[in-house]
């Protein structure tokens, strides 16, 4: 097959038009990708689960009645993050107290996506329990980068974003509590998108930290992003946080326009820490704004120096509650031969979980426990509020705040594992986002010197996707930084 | 604060989690150093300021949402068990929480 040949390799939209076109079926196209996963997967270990002949029978009723078959995205391979709850189908949260669960419903965003004929095509690897930026924290092995196998895709989203960019699948679904679905977005050169806090509902999504986590998409445009964002996002009644708004056509009204854009630049984000290849990247991405007509003025974001404190006190604290649930009563792994139920509980847990979900359990533990709830959780909410004041403030000045996704390239596999604080400081630019609730988008700004993908991170106001969206796409089409494919 | 090795254990024990004797001084440690690293908020002015739970709550809408008092479908008994590590016809099964004196 040439290059020019590899269906695997086409967008969303090009595969929809040539689908409508009947040039490939959508048989040829998830058979393609089943391919793809078969020759490419043993080595970058992107899926955990993939549902072969359900894929190949869902494509041939497509096929069967191309007529009847009027969704967005009918007949198109999408994967899933193995945090999102698919019925009949293994899901496991990429941890060995979930190893053998068998969900009995779906989340309401595979719902959106299958009611527009979505076809699913399995379930990506992720650090554990979605705890984690490199995806080495995973019960199933490292995902790797497929820019350079000895390196990490970042994470927690890693198997989703390599599924992507590695042609195995046409887009993916992740969810982004701290940066889970930008960072591996920018480490592997695709765009990936965290919607407003209440956009999307998290119904079925495991839940890591309630009121952060957010579920959205990686994809190879950000066309493509805006087509699967309208399509998961919007109200749930079985989701209390998610928010009654209407949804755009974002697909429709992305239009490259730089011209009535105002670019907020963090002072805080572009100055030590920040390696300086990835500076003269995004500093080169806002010439590019400001060369096409935008307007670029300095913001400050006081309270950035305490975000990663406010974070893994808030995370951890709400991770300790949402997985107090798993003890082996009711589904999972339950330890045998125990002493007592209390022994049972502790044992399965102690079995169940990897270190790093033990690490922040305690934490979060410590954080809430009799004593030090005032100094530390209640401590980091109220900060918390001070850094979303933080952000309404600077979008009163400008559209979009524009800056690094994270402060390397993606690092070597191994590297930063056996020192925790460390791995949480390099989250340091996304966490902000879901502190203050706001819209992220990540796409494609250049590369290292060593070869390497550098994302720039772009942010709007809660429920703003539109100029978010409209920011990133103008930057796309204005660069040719997302025509670059991994070595094969 | 310092933490020492005897909270560690009382907080495994709140977590339901077992921190083994071969781990517990290395678990300490790192634990140590991140909380000398959340104590950085300490220099953070909070007065006056009001906690966030829920950061879009005023485009959500601040009054928790109801739904009318109506028995609804939900999942048949046999689905929610499908997964049960021990089960009867209808209940999970577990070991004895209550014991014959």
């Amino acid at each position: 097959m040439t290059a020019a040949s590899d269906i695997t390799r086409l967008t969303i939209n090009q595969a929809r038009q040539a689908i409508a076109r009947r040039d490939v079926s959508v048989g040829e196209l998830n058979e393609a990708i089943l391919s793809k996963i078969k020759k490419e997967n043993p080595d970058l270990n992107a899926y955990i689960s993939v549902f072969e002949e359900e894929v190949l029978e869902r494509a041939r009723h497509i096929d069967a009645d191309p007529t009847g078959q009027t969704g967005k995205l009918s007949g198109i391979p999408i994967a899933i993050k193995d945090t999102i709850l698919t019925r009949n189908r293994r899901t496991t949260a990429c941890s060995k107290i979930l190893e053998n669960f068998i969900p009995p419903y779906s989340a309401h965003v595979i719902e959106r996506l299958e009611a527009e004929g979505a076809i699913i095509i399995g379930k990506t690897n992720c650090d554990e329990f979605a705890m984690g930026s490199s995806n080495e924290n995973s019960a199933f092995g490292t995902v790797k980068n497929p820019w350079d196998k000895t390196r990490i895709p970042g994470g927690s989203s890693g198997g989703s974003a390599v599924a992507v960019r590695a042609d195995m699948c046409l887009g993916a679904l992740g969810t982004d509590t701290g940066g889970s679905i930008r960072q591996p977005a920018s480490h592997t050169g695709c765009v990936g998108i965290k919607p407003s806090y209440g956009r999307v509902s998290r119904y079925g999504a495991i839940a890591f930290a309630s009121s952060l986590d957010q579920v959205g998409p990686l994809a190879k445009s950000v066309a493509d992003g805006a087509l699967l964002l309208e399509v998961i996002a919007g109200k749930d009644e079985r989701d209390s946080t998610s928010v009654d708004l209407p949804v755009s056509d974002y697909s429709k009204n992305l239009t490259v326009s730089f011209k009535d854009l105002t670019i907020g630049v963090p002072k805080e984000y572009l100055s030590e820490g920040l390696d300086s290849e990835i500076a003269s990247a995004v500093r080169a991405a806002i010439d590019v704004f400001k060369r096409e007509g935008a307007r670029i003025v300095d913001i400050s974001l006081p309270h950035t120096k305490y975000a990663v404190a406010v974070y893994y006190l808030i995370a951890t604290a709400e991770a300790s509650a949402n997985l107090a649930r798993y003890d082996g009563v009711k589904y999972g792994h339950r330890a045998r031969e125990t002493k007592s139920l209390l022994d049972m509980v502790c044992r399965t847990r102690t079995d169940g979980f990897g270190k790093e979900v033990k690490r922040r359990i305690m934490l979060g533990t410590f954080a809430l426990s009799s004593g030090y709830y005032d100094a530390y959780y209640r401590k980091a909410q109220t900060v918390r509020t001070l850094m979303k004041e933080d952000f309404l403030n600077a979008f009163k000045m400008c559209d979009c705040i524009v800056g690094p996704t994270a402060p390397t390239a993606a690092f070597k596999i191994g590297e930063k594992i056996d020192d925790p604080l460390q791995m949480y400081l390099s989250d340091i630019y996304t966490i902000s986002t879901n502190l203050a609730g706001a819209f992220g988008i990540v796409v494609p700004c250049g590369f290292t010197s060593g070869g390497l993908p550098i994302g720039l991170q772009i942010m709007s106001a809660p429920f703003r996707e539109e100029t978010g969206l409209r920011a990133a796409y103008s930057f796309e089409q204005a660069t040719e930084w997302h025509k670059r494919r991994p070595p094969s | 604060m310092k933490i020492d090795e005897q909270e560690v254990k009382r907080i495994a024990k709140l977590a339901r989690l077992y921190i083994p004797d071969a781990e517990v001084a290395g678990f300490t440690r790192q634990f140590n150093e991140i909380i000398a690293y959340v104590e950085t908020l300490e220099h953070c002015g909070t007065e006056g300021v009001k906690p966030t739970a829920h950061v879009t709550l005023e485009v959500a809408g601040t009054r928790t949402p109801m739904r009318e008092d109506v028995v609804r479908k939900s999942l048949p008994a046999d689905e929610v068990l499908k997964n049960a590590p021990a089960r009867d016809e209808v209940h999970f099964r577990v070991p004895a929480i209550i014991h014959p004196l």
